[in-house]
């Protein structure tokens, strides 16, 4: 009997170390593109946070800014700054002539350069008259130049820097007046069309607001809806009819949930059209029905003893089930809604269906104004031709993954420390 | 028809089913053997040195308080506390003389010969039929069907439950009762001809009738293969074995013909844990 | 006493109309989509839906014109998501169900600590992510690779949206797997190990078996969500349908067309917009069946480990 057993040893031994290095290869397989991701994007994101910026002497002109000389408030808000700047350029460079010349130098900065100026001027009115260094952005062509991410070199009508604009570089470079700096900006700024002036805050905050939505509907009707089915209508026609709804509902791609926000909050309730309310209302339809999965299996996974202990003590089952099972139900409640909510977060097709996909340079001030989401913001970006958004949706990336890996970290500690095998 | 199985059985087995009852009376040799067995979990001792001998062809009850070590021992013998984390194992144990725990030995095959029956049944999710022959497969012990029908009506009919299944060996195995499932598995482990059978409170999860009927069947079953029981209750390691040794704090405190533990024990802590002083 | 009964039947009728907006919901859904579905069906049948072969959605100028200039057979999409997505389950489905077999039988709880958490990272991050790594990486890697091959590949092929798509749903399986195998009672594993098992005769003949519907359930699922994945496709994969089933060729799917019928100025009721929810109502059709399928699957074959 035993020499049969034996014969067959060899083979069995291999056949399972072959099992188990097929194993470690799908393990391997599955870091491996993680890593390429996540380095891909750090290497394209780094840039979207480090802005190239130039320095200029700029002469705080009083006839310009403050005419009156009663600086006066709203008269320092309206004045020419972006004139100022390129006069600070003409200065710099006065050997420039000739409108189309001129253009080719005030291309170098950016537009937003002028309220850069502004801001100090009207933080510190007392600069007026004064000619003070300012360093300011530049403009994103120039910033893809000085990053290297486009080529300097080559035929010059493929570039977007010419070799006049070129020499000018050079010129401020041989200074020390070209610098590549970290940029809060890019987290303080709404959307824009320059690149360079492009951030996230209008972006992060209808997510925000959207999430705010979503959570305030969707955990205490996913919860309740939990309980309902798993302490007082377990096994009932109407618990399984109601589990294949929601078993679906988990399933259906989102951008069904888009067309249903389009025809019924937009269309037939006429709601507004790229708000962070419809859009909360879209993605807490969407994130119930995993709210209720993962709430159902932790109150599931709590043993029947515990709730005939209970029952045996003489509670109710609304007691037996508010006091005793859902407390240890709890971790595993939350951890589903934490990693509902940052699904929701990167849920973006549903949001393109209900309009929250328009170019919007505000920062909503409320779930009623019209705003885009984040990821839905990387998506605009990725889909635009300059470069600068490139490295724009990088960082925006990088910003978002930063959300959902703490949201998944809180989750699967959560996990982690309340972790039983019953 | 089950004549035949059986048969066809014996002659997989290469052994003699039909044992005079002379032979049993005869001298126990020793199957197993523990010396200085010492195992801990982590930091915990569990067991502290034990020396202990399994006689072969008979029944040996391991009685005991709860928690002092007795399945803990039980898994050594087939070495399943290889798969508990942070289990340390020291000493030595002997399966006919030969260390279980030498550098060529292979647990694959140990296990085969050192069977295991659970305290909560569990067959696994399958027919009645791929249970019982889950065993013979794997070790490549049944080559085609008719070994395999053979091997597995044999093993239901000595485990005392092709009677009541026969008619339904297709059907899972989880669909039995307690008792029933409990002798599948008991089936189950025979079906691999082993030489010991080890049991950890088989009869705990089962009521009294379904008990009965299994220490019937230990009895029987100790003809041909050397049982190792964990047994609660001392009425049954009285009914069933023939030697007993029982367990305290991690020790062998004494071990020996079970009529000499139960009515002249010679340690205090026997005597009070067989009179119902303690545990 | 009567107050505390009557308080606590309220209490579990307000927990019933909770659970009955999933109900709301999908009624809504489909009824929201059968609409606007049925009054496209009145402009162009559906069987030229369905069946016809040319997909070149074109709205009509004057308002009288309607159907007859645009080409509505979705037959193109249908292949162009299917071809997506089988791509997609060929990397997913054996990748995540070994990873999570090695991550929960074989792997040293450490390391099982470490890398659990870490593939569920990759299950939280966003579509649109890995659209735009499709098109920063993928696509030009699968276009080099091809080239060294002597292949020619399209920047926008089925291969790299597909595989993009496939390294998404990669922790999809391997999770559900993994709790599936997870929930596999200890004493399953013991009683084939204690017969004298190897570990991977053990994982292969009792343990999967017994996780098969969990493990299954979640193939099924996986396929549902590559058919549903709308940015991944929408960022890297093409708009222009054909017929081919060809990796290396760009194709679009449904989920793309939805998109571009209904993002930009349109007006609402023209057949192009109400394309848009005939090929919704078609998508859900499809993935309720899947859905469904998956759910009968655990249904039918589950035992009970109590």
């Amino acid at each position: 009997m035993t020499d049969r057993i034996a014969a067959g040893l060899a083979r069995r031994h291999r056949a399972e170390r072959r099992f188990r290095a097929y194993g470690v290869a799908a393990l391997a397989v599955a870091f491996a593109f993680m890593g390429a991701m996540f380095v891909a994007i750090a290497v394209e994101g780094a840039g979207g946070f480090r802005q190239t910026v130039i320095g200029l002497e700029v002469t705080l002109d009083p006839a310009v800014i403050d005419a009156s000389g009663g600086r006066d408030p709203v008269a320092l808000a309206r004045a020419d700054y972006g004139g100022l700047v390129k006069r600070a350029l003409r200065a710099r460079f006065p050997e420039v002539s000739g409108r189309r010349a001129k253009r080719a130098l005030y291309k170098l900065i950016s537009v937003g350069a002028g309220a850069r100026v502004r801001d100090r001027v009207r933080a510190d009115p007392g600069l007026i008259g004064q000619s003070v260094l300012f360093w300011l952005p530049a403009a994103s062509d120039v910033d893809m130049l000085i990053k290297g991410r486009v080529a300097g070199d080559g035929p010059e009508d493929s570039r977007r820097i010419d070799d006049r604009q070129r020499a000018w570089i050079d010129a401020l470079i041989a200074e020390g007046r070209v610098e590549t700096r970290f940029d809060s900006s890019f987290f303080t700024n709404a959307d824009s069309r320059e690149p360079e002036l492009a951030g996230v805050l209008g972006a992060v905050v209808g997510s925000a607001y959207a999430l705010a939505v979503c959570l305030a509907l969707a955990f205490p009707l996913g919860v309740a809806a939990a309980i309902h089915l798993e302490e007082f209508a377990s096994r009932s026609r109407w618990a399984e009819a109601v589990e294949i709804t929601i078993n679906n509902l988990a399933a259906v791609p989102s951008i069904v949930f888009g067309l249903l926000g389009l025809a019924i909050f937009l269309d037939a309730f006429d709601m507004p059209r790229s708000a962070p309310l419809v859009g909360g209302m879209v993605l807490a339809l969407m994130t119930l029905p995993t709210i209720i999965i993962a709430a159902r299996a932790a109150l599931k996974a709590v043993p029947p003893s515990v709730r005939q202990a209970a029952l045996a003590l003489g509670a109710s089952r609304a007691q037996a089930v508010f006091h005793h099972v859902l407390p240890l139900a709890m971790p595993g409640v939350l951890t589903g809604t934490i990693i509902g909510m940052a699904q929701a977060l990167g849920e973006s097709a549903p949001l393109l269906m209900i309009g929250m996909v328009a170019f919007i340079i505000d920062v909503p001030g409320g779930p009623t104004d019209p705003a885009t989401a984040l990821p839905v913001q990387i998506y605009l970006w990725a889909d635009s031709h300059e470069r600068g958004f490139t490295e724009n949706t990088a960082a925006a990336i990088m910003v978002l993954l930063a959300f959902l890996i703490a949201m998944n970290l809180v989750a699967v500690v959560l996990r982690k420390k309340f972790e039983k095998r019953w | 028809m089950a004549m035949a199985m059986t048969t066809a059985f014996e002659g997989a087995l290469g052994q003699d089913l039909a044992v005079p009852a002379a032979t049993v009376q005869t001298v126990a040799t020793t199957k197993i053997a523990t010396r200085d067995l010492c195992v801990a979990y982590g930091d915990k001792p569990a067991l502290l040195g034990i020396d202990l001998d399994i006689p072969a062809h008979r029944v040996t009850a391991l009685i005991g308080p709860s928690g002092c070590g007795k399945s803990t021992f039980l898994r050594c013998l087939n070495r399943m506390n290889d798969l508990i984390e942070g289990c340390r194992v020291a000493g030595r144990i002997t399966l006919d003389g030969d260390d279980i725990h030498a550098r060529g030995v292979d647990v694959v095959a140990l296990r085969a010969r050192v069977g295991m029956v659970f305290q909560k049944p569990n067959p696994f999710p399958k027919s009645i039929y791929d249970n019982v022959a889950y065993g013979p497969r794997i070790h490549g012990l049944a080559r085609g069907r008719d070994e395999t029908d053979a091997i597995v009506h044999a093993s239901l009919e000595r485990a005392g439950l092709l009677d009541e299944v026969s008619d339904r060996l297709g059907a899972p195995g989880t669909s039995l009762s307690g008792g029933q499932q409990q002798r599948l598995c008991i089936a189950r482990a025979i079906a691999v001809a082993p030489e010991v059978i080890l049991m950890d409170e088989p009869c705990s999860a089962l009521d009294p009738i379904a008990t009965a009927r299994i220490e019937g069947l230990i009895d029987e079953l100790s003809r041909d293969y050397t049982i190792v029981i964990v047994t609660h209750s001392m009425q049954q390691a009285a009914r069933v074995s023939q030697t007993t040794a029982f367990f305290h704090l991690g020790e062998v405190v004494e071990a020996g013909p079970t009529e000499a533990i139960f009515t002249a024990p010679v340690d205090e802590r026997t005597r009070a844990y067989v009179t119902g002083r303690i545990g | 006493m009567r107050g505390r009964i009557a308080r606590e039947r309220l209490l579990v009728w307000l927990l019933a109309g909770c659970s009955a907006i999933s109900v709301l919901t999908t009624i809504g859904i489909v009824a929201s989509l059968l609409v606007e579905a049925l009054r496209f069906f009145d402009a162009v049948p559906i069987t030229d839906f369905l069946f016809g072969l040319e997909w070149s959605p074109q709205t009509a100028i004057r308002a009288d014109q309607v159907g007859s200039s645009g080409a509505f057979g979705a037959v193109p999409l249908f292949i162009g998501t299917a071809l997506i997505s089988l791509v997609a389950l060929t990397i997913a489905a054996p990748v995540g169900l070994f990873a999570s077999i090695y991550l929960a039988e074989y792997a040293a709880p450490r390391l099982r600590d470490v890398a659990k958490p870490t593939l569920e990272i990759l299950a939280g991050v966003p579509t649109v992510v890995y659209g735009f790594v499709a098109v920063l990486l993928v696509a030009p890697l699968i276009r080099g690779g091809g080239a060294a091959l002597g292949l020619e590949i399209a920047s926008e092929s089925a291969l790299a949206a597909g595989v993009a798509m496939g390294v998404m749903i990669i922790p999809m399986v391997s999770s559900l797997a993994d709790d599936a195998i997870a929930a596999v009672p200890r004493s399953l594993r013991d009683g084939a190990l204690a017969l004298g098992a190897t570990r991977a005769e053990a994982i292969r003949e009792v343990v999967l078996p017994a996780a098969l519907p969990g493990i299954a359930s979640g193939i099924l699922l996986a396929t549902s969500r590559a058919i549903g994945e709308t940015m991944i496709v929408v960022m890297a994969a093409g708009f222009a349908a054909s017929l081919s089933f060809n990796p290396f060729h760009a194709t679009t799917t449904v989920t793309v067309q939805i998109v571009g019928l209904l993002t930009g100025d349109q007006v609402f009721d023209s057949p192009k917009t109400l394309a848009a929810f005939a090929l919704g109502l078609t998508l859900f059709a499809v993935t309720l069946v899947l859905n469904l399928a998956a759910f009968h699957l655990v249904k039918r074959y589950r035992e009970r480990y109590d």
